[in-house]
């Protein structure tokens, strides 16, 4: 055989190289798997926590929330704690004080990966895990946990020490952050990898993860509602919101996430793309810190509120992602104030903001310096608009403009005097009412305590109408010293093709924040 | 040459040290919380201060680095703070992305820009040099991020000929060929120019000395005078600029990484700036700091084989 010389090899090189990167060419999608896999582009830069009880952020849950079920669920498509019903649990019954609570389970449910048939004892595991300050950051949210018993295989009864309502607890047993159920075996075949092993019993199954590039999840075929829709799901992290954008438009992403604004809306919207637009809604207050002069006077902080223009901040953002709100609390959450008193909506008023002022002592009106706010548009943009309101009744507001987590920082050592905070919680009023505005707690920015007797007795009231009515008054309160001024809500905004079927008709809302992959299954 | 090469290594260290230390102080200096950074706003407080707890960030800074550069003089990287996954596993992952493109981008620099820096010496003032000049002033005006754009835009986009996401797959070469297309025409095009314009001016330089007109007084045929000659004693600038460059583009391939979703050390570097994760920047610090030493002494070495006049001791 003649032997292959220099020149010979590299012209062999080139010839090859040459046609493959040809033949790609005229075939480019070659690389991408065809059939039922959904891609889907999600805006955080990595999933971060694949344990459901460390705290994982909500990129983490949409991945999660499709990784495993709780013992109830939401209905597809919304989110709403008066109607939650079955999941991991057949049936459920408490008893007449609402302290002990019985679930029948499901029989025959797998989990993941071989880890065996699910029983009473993971429930049981799970919720001790939950109660455990160690393992669950939402630990508080399980402080009336008492004993949790497992009567059988397939029984088990939760002890309170407190009583709750099925709108307070159940939602702490949903298929979201500690309520997710984790699998017993699992925990203790895996030990310290358990936190980066998720094993559920739920429609997809954790397959690979590559750090800052794409988690697969895998179709699991023995998922008790059925065979999910998906054989694969990719969640590829694309954190620049335009690379993002072309890659959708391409035809690389089935699904993507969006930035909050019209204008994103307008560039993506088109035929053959559905855009969602869906809650729970990101609620803005602005807070004002009551210690600090001269925002401790009442009429001070009354004046702030006159002379904010809220539609002129949902003008700005986009009707089809913001609205305005008038209680901290939006109407469409469970135990939303509905209808806000007309006295306490604050409408815009920049004369009586300034009669205000005059009557505070300060006809000139103050210098606020500094005001934080964080790079991020969704803060900036709307504060920004509020410090030119504010200027024309003569408020004058410093800003300095700091990045996010420093932002953060700020705010939680008690040195920014207005901040305009965001939250996406559970839907229901207790989660926003008792993290902001109960004395004590550590992001009671406004350092406000004239509504914690109506907070406390709904948490121990047995009574749902009594309870509901007791977040109202506590709203009231709020909005009477204007603790905080709600300003507007965000939803939460996902592009997708329109031939990917998601198994709702409307998406209202999402209980991870993300686009929820998991109620396609059907039953064969 | 292997003394000198020992000796070279040895020298760096504290180099290496003095950017670990550095580096270590910088990110503590910056402001913002980690745990917001990287648990993001929805977390509660609770969960911010386990956190905390968990990485040590509440200890004295001295311990803090003591136990960051134990774990590194044991080869223990430990684990990324933001994803709480093994870091070595993840930089040897994101290596070969990186790589793939530094050398593929020098390769187009060298493979285009030495042709063209000659030729545009060789028929300097036509109007081939004038061409090649404007052409390599157009590539070094050019930010490479914004050539990255421009090619995604009409080869990705409208004609759709290649992927605008990711970097293939590992183990298929061709699949990494076929995404490492477009970003290495994007680094290597800029390559292009500035080889083109140091190749041109030391070639410039050459091609009028002495020993060359002595070449072509003696009958030596043209082709011959350029590149046996001329050449041969242009390529010592060009080499050390070749060396630098490699250098420079681990570092500067960043943008491209990031416009076309490449991974990379140069991605998880950004990843890891921009949600605090202290251990994980630490890592690849030291990773970038020893890959530069190490660029380094190769271009030294590479001075003995292009210039035989150059010895080691």
């Amino acid at each position: 055989m003649k032997d292959i010389g220099r020149r010979e090899f590299l012209r062999g090189l080139g010839i090859i190289g040459g046609a493959s990167v040809g033949a790609n060419i005229f075939n480019p999608h070659w690389v991408y798997a065809a059939g039922t896999t959904l891609t889907y582009g999600i805006s955080s830069r990595d999933i971060r926590r694949l344990d459901p009880m460390s705290g994982p952020n909500s990129a983490d849950k949409t991945v999660l929330a499709a990784i495993f079920s709780g013992l109830v669920r939401t209905q597809p498509g919304e989110v709403n704690a008066e109607r939650i019903e079955g999941d991991l649990a057949e049936s459920w019954e408490s008893s007449k004080d609402l302290k002990t609570w019985t679930f029948k389970l499901r029989k025959g449910v797998e989990f993941h990966q071989g880890f065996g048939e699910f029983t009473a004892d993971d429930i049981v595991f799970s919720l001790e895990r939950a109660k455990d300050k160690k393992a669950n950051v939402y630990y508080k949210s399980y402080g009336p946990f008492g004993k949790i018993e497992a009567l059988d295989q397939h029984t088990v009864r939760l002890h309170l020490k407190s009583p709750q309502t099925a709108v307070s607890l159940l939602p702490n047993l949903l298929d979201w952050q500690a309520g997710m159920v984790m699998s017993k075996k699992a925990a203790e075949k895996l030990g310290d990898k358990l936190k980066r092993t998720p094993i559920g019993t739920g429609p997809y199954m954790f397959k690979e993860f590559i750090a800052q590039e794409k988690l697969v999840l895998e179709r699991n075929d023995k998922y008790f509602r059925g065979k999910p829709g998906f054989e694969q799901v990719i969640f590829r992290m694309l954190p620049d919101s335009s690379s993002r954008t072309i890659a959708f438009k391409a035809g690389e992403l089935d699904v993507m996430d969006m930035d909050r604004e019209q204008r994103a809306i307008d560039q993506v919207k088109g035929p053959g793309v559905v855009i969602e637009s869906f809650g729970p809604a990101s609620v803005h207050k602005l807070h004002m810190d009551r210690t600090r002069k001269p925002l401790n006077d009442l009429r001070v902080r009354q004046a702030i509120a006159y002379a904010i223009n809220r539609d002129d901040i949902v003008r700005f953002i986009g009707n089809d992602v913001a609205r305005v709100i008038y209680s901290v609390i939006p109407a469409d959450f469970v135990g939303g104030l509905d209808p806000v008193p007309e006295k306490l909506k604050y409408r815009y008023d920049p004369a009586k903001a300034k009669k205000l002022l005059t009557e505070a002592g300060l006809p000139n009106g103050f210098t606020l310096d500094p005001v934080y706010i964080s790079e991020r548009p969704q803060f900036r943009r709307p504060m920004e608009i509020i410090q030119n309101q504010l200027a024309k009744v003569g408020i004058k507001i410093g800003l300095s403009v700091v990045a996010h987590p420093a932002w953060h920082t700020k705010n939680d050592e008690g040195s920014n005097p207005l901040i305009l905070r965001a939250a996406q919680r559970f839907p229901t009023a207790d989660f926003i009412l008792e993290e902001f505005f109960l004395a004590g707690g550590k992001r009671n920015f406004s350092h406000f305590s004239g509504a914690d007797a109506e907070l406390k007795r709904a948490q121990a009231e047995t009574d749902f109408a009594v309870q509901k009515k007791l977040w109202a008054e506590a709203q009231v309160k709020i909005l009477e010293d204007l603790a905080a001024f709600p300003t507007h809500v965000l939803n939460t905004i996902v592009a997708r093709k329109s031939n990917v079927n998601l198994g709702f008709a409307k998406l209202e809302s999402s209980l991870t924040g993300g686009l929820p992959i998991k109620w396609n299954a059907r039953s064969t | 040459m292997l003394a000198y090469s020992i000796r070279r290594s040895l020298w760096a260290l504290p180099t290496m040290f003095a950017v670990l230390l550095f580096i270590f102080l910088v990110m503590r200096v910056l402001p913002g919380d980690p745990a917001y950074a990287i648990l993001g706003d929805e977390a509660p407080p609770e969960a911010l201060e386990q956190f905390r707890q968990n990485w040590g960030l509440d200890k004295p800074l001295l311990q803090q680095f003591l136990s960051y550069f134990g774990g590194l003089m044991t080869g223990d990287l430990g684990l990324s703070m933001a994803n709480r996954q093994p870091i070595f596993p993840q930089i040897l992952r994101a290596l070969p992305y990186t790589l793939d493109l530094t050398i593929a981008g020098s390769a187009i620099g060298i493979l285009f820009g030495v042709p063209l820096g000659v030729l545009t010496a060789r028929y300097r003032n036509s109007s081939v040099d004038y061409l090649g000049r404007f052409l390599s002033l157009a590539g070094l005006s050019m930010p490479t991020f914004y050539l990255g754009i421009l090619l995604i835009f009409f080869f990705s986009y409208k004609l759709r000929w290649f992927p605008v996401i990711g970097g293939g797959d590992l183990s298929d070469p061709w699949s990494r060929i076929y995404h490492l297309v477009l970003p290495a025409l994007s680094v290597g095009l800029s390559q292009t120019a500035y080889i083109t314009r140091i190749t041109r001016s030391s070639f410039l330089e050459v091609i009028n000395a002495e020993f060359v007109q002595t070449a072509r007084a003696k009958g030596v045929t043209e082709q011959r005078v350029m590149f046996r000659h001329a050449l041969r004693n242009a390529l010592v600038p060009i080499v050390s600029v070749v060396g630098i460059y490699v250098g420079i583009l681990i570092g500067s391939s960043i943008l491209v990484t990031i416009v076309f979703n490449r991974p990379g050390l140069g991605k998880l570097m950004v990843g890891a700036i921009s949600t605090h994760d202290y251990t994980m920047l630490q890592s690849i610090m030291a990773i970038y700091a020893g890959i530069i030493v190490v660029v380094n002494l190769l271009t030294d070495l590479a001075y003995g084989l292009v210039d035989p006049r150059i010895r080691y001791r």
